[in-house]
């Protein structure tokens, strides 16, 4: 396995002799499809930023792969952290971070209240969002006086809202820890991704260099799919075992 | 500083989601996963299991049950559940009809358990959510042994199976931080057990937290944590060994079972994705041992017992903790081979010391006249090279013996040693914790010498050189 990984990075390096020269969009030569398609999205009229977007969204769930199974890292799944990245840049890590807080404590509450009721778990969750979507206007509104903040980006209320339902669920059926570590577990994963998205030097490569970057994402992800070894934070753990 | 080449040994999560759990045949793991099927399989095999008291597939069979037929001592849990969740153990009735008091001593109302039945029904704790079948059994009641252990709930013992034979093993006790669940995920102790005697060696709390002593509710004071003895521990092996024969798809597993009094050992569950914190409580790699297992082909139940007791048992079980009295030892010494139960039954036999060997060494002559050349001895063949540099098949068997009044249980190789002048060969595994002098002691150098050829003689050269 090691073998065909070699091999397909030197395939790698041969291509990037290939495809670094900015092509015009007439000349295909079989190794820089994706710049073409690129290129032909862009000239129909299509955004570039989406599809650059869409270009980093595997590249995010790459670097969050690696750190589950070389670092030990764990979140809920690998598209809620890759999710919430993309969400990150747009209101800014700390801003996010806010937003889940105050959806959380919202929804803590609103649990609270309902527990007396006894009703069953789906329409609590609906008098929930009751709560979050009243609390968030709330909110959002008294800020707007004292900050400029702008909350108004819809799918980042809807995805922390998943998030919290999803901690909700693990603090009810498996325990209170393992919520907590996992919820905390996916927003550091969302901060490294956005960090790194952020890196502008990654953002340009990543556009003009479309074909290597998918080459190295599955070759990536062959590599670390194939690891076997000890993660970072079993380390700590099983050095304690060692007798001496 | 970390010892990486030490790290080796322990099976981490990536190896065992990559290599170990495809062990398991995907129709067998489905078995595993649900608690009725393991049930009615193990049943047939003949294992003890809890008795199932009812299953409700749906709401209808819910509501036409009368809890009030029941008198207590059972438990409410889910058929897919896992972790312990969704779990309800009912003690026994309240003061007033229509409740029941709950093994944490807290009050539930029969209401309360019609709910949490739906809840299961509906697969709240199911894998995706699932619907799921609701599964009530009789309530096995924790050994008088334990009582002063734990307050929280019922404590298990969980064996790790690899290739039919168990090869780790530890003792749950539940806490009031994993809320009476034997789970390490949720705060409970682990504690390593021994194969080869049953007794517990180290100890953790939760994942990774290193504990020395427990709180000993009986006497109110901490005890050590090494030192427990589990009752029953020979029919708690074969009950493990029996789980993994009678779901053979399995080959790789984790059996918890639970000491009744009367009835012996019930299982509870059988777990397709062992965790792998029960490295952490016994201090030894999984990896290690699976890997003496590769090449071996157990032959019966007996043979994959004498095989996990012989390879994977602790040496010295008994002075885990104790900073030991190094003992010496000569070139040559005196040992006990155990021939028979009781302590009266050892043949004493000169051996030599040898550092060069990793495993010790019998004579097959010995071995043979002590009875240990049966089939069922043998543990397996291994392929040797000799100091001579032949290739030979030697038989590795188990047994027991005692060197400077220090019981050591073991494997050796059975080999020709007619010519040699000793019938045994201590090897550098079996040395562990003795120091080696060059000194011999004195009582054991009556040794016959082997006689050199007159010719080869001081005398016999000069005379030769003479002519």
């Amino acid at each position: 396995m090691k073998r065909t990984a070699y091999f397909l990075t030197s395939l790698l390096t041969l291509f990037w002799g290939f495809a670094k020269p900015t092509l015009a969009l007439d000349s295909w030569n079989g190794f820089n499809s994706v710049k073409i398609l690129k290129e032909y999205a862009v000239l129909q009229g299509i955004n570039a930023n989406t599809i650059a977007m869409l270009l980093l969204l595997p590249v995010i769930a790459t670097l969050v792969s690696f750190l589950h199974y070389y670092v030990g890292l764990t979140g809920y799944g690998i598209f809620m952290p890759t999710m919430i990245a993309v969400i990150f840049l747009s209101t800014g890590v700390f801003g996010g971070i806010t937003l889940f807080a105050l959806i959380l404590g919202i929804s803590l509450i609103s649990n609270a209240v309902l527990k007396k009721f006894k009703l069953h778990f789906w329409p609590a969750r609906a008098i929930n969002l009751v709560f979050i979507g009243i609390g968030v206007v709330l909110v959002w509104a008294l800020a707007s006086k004292y900050f400029k903040t702008d909350l108004s980006n819809i799918y980042a209320i809807m995805i922390m809202i998943l998030l919290v339902e999803e901690f909700v669920r693990t603090q009810l059926i498996k325990s209170k820890n393992e919520a907590w570590s996992l919820t905390f577990g996916t927003l550091l994963l969302a901060s490294l991704g956005a960090g790194m998205m952020n890196i502008s030097i990654i953002q340009s490569w990543v556009l003009s260099n479309p074909d290597i970057t998918v080459l190295s994402i599955i070759i990536a992800n062959i590599v670390i799919g194939s690891y076997r070894g000890i993660r970072l934070t079993e380390i700590g753990r099983f050095a304690k075992a060692i007798r001496k | 500083m970390i010892n990486f080449k030490k790290l080796k040994q322990f099976l981490t999560k990536n190896e065992r989601n990559k290599v170990y759990l495809r062990k398991n045949k995907r129709s067998a793991r489905l078995v595993a996963d649900n608690k009725l099927k393991t049930k009615a399989i193990l049943g047939k095999a003949g294992i003890n299991v809890p008795k199932l008291i009812i299953r409700f597939r749906n709401v209808i069979e819910l509501e036409k049950f009368k809890w009030e037929a029941l008198e207590g001592n059972f438990v409410i849990k889910p058929a897919s559940g896992y972790g312990g969740e969704g779990i309800v153990i009912v003690r026994r009735r309240g003061k007033y009809a229509g409740e029941w008091i709950k093994m944490d001593g807290t009050l539930i109302s029969t209401q309360d358990l019609v709910s949490h039945c739906q809840e299961i029904l509906a697969g709240k704790y199911s894998l995706h959510n699932i619907p799921d079948f609701v599964i009530v059994e009789e309530r096995i009641k924790i050994h008088p042994m334990f009582l002063s252990i734990t307050k929280a709930g019922t404590p298990d013992i969980r064996v790790i199976i690899y290739n039919k034979v168990p090869v780790m093993a530890m003792f749950r006790i539940p806490t009031e931080k994993s809320g009476g669940k034997a789970n390490l995920q949720q705060g409970a102790i682990g504690l390593g057990i021994d194969l080869a005697t049953g007794i517990t060696t180290f100890g953790i709390e939760g994942k990774g937290n290193i504990i020395r002593k427990i709180y000993d509710y009986g006497k109110k004071k901490l005890r050590k944590v090494n030192g427990i003895k589990i009752p029953m521990w020979k029919e708690v092996m074969e009950t493990s060994v029996k789980c993994q024969e009678a779901m053979p798809g399995l080959g790789f597993l984790g059996v918890d079972v639970v000491l009744d009094k009367e009835k012996g050992p019930a299982v509870l569950e059988v777990n397709a994705r062992p965790g792998l914190s029960i490295q952490v409580c016994n201090r030894a790699g999984l990896k290690n041992r699976m890997d003496k297992l590769e090449e071996i082909e157990v032959r019966s139940m007996s043979h994959a017992i004498t095989l996990s007791k012989y390879l994977f048992g602790e040496k010295f079980f008994e002075k885990v903790e104790e900073k030991e009295k190094v003992r010496t030892v000569g070139p040559l010494e005196t040992i006990k081979i155990k021939t028979g139960k009781g302590k009266k039954n050892f043949k004493e036999v000169k051996a030599k010391i040898d550092t060069g060997a990793f495993r010790s060494s019998i004579d097959r002559g010995l071995a043979e006249e002590l009875g240990m050349l049966a089939p069922e001895r043998i543990l397996y063949l291994r392929h040797y090279r000799s100091a001579l540099g032949k290739n030979i098949d030697r038989p590795v068997i188990g047994l027991t013996f005692w060197l400077k009044d220090r019981k050591i249980m073991t494997a050796v190789n059975v080999a020709d040693r007619k010519k040699l002048r000793t019938k045994f060969l201590l090897g550098r595994k079996d040395l562990e914790g003795f120091l080696i002098t060059a000194k011999s002691n004195p009582s054991v150098l009556n040794l016959p010498v082997a006689k050199r050829h007159p010719s080869l003689t001081k005398e016999g050269l000069k005379t030769k050189i003479k002519k």
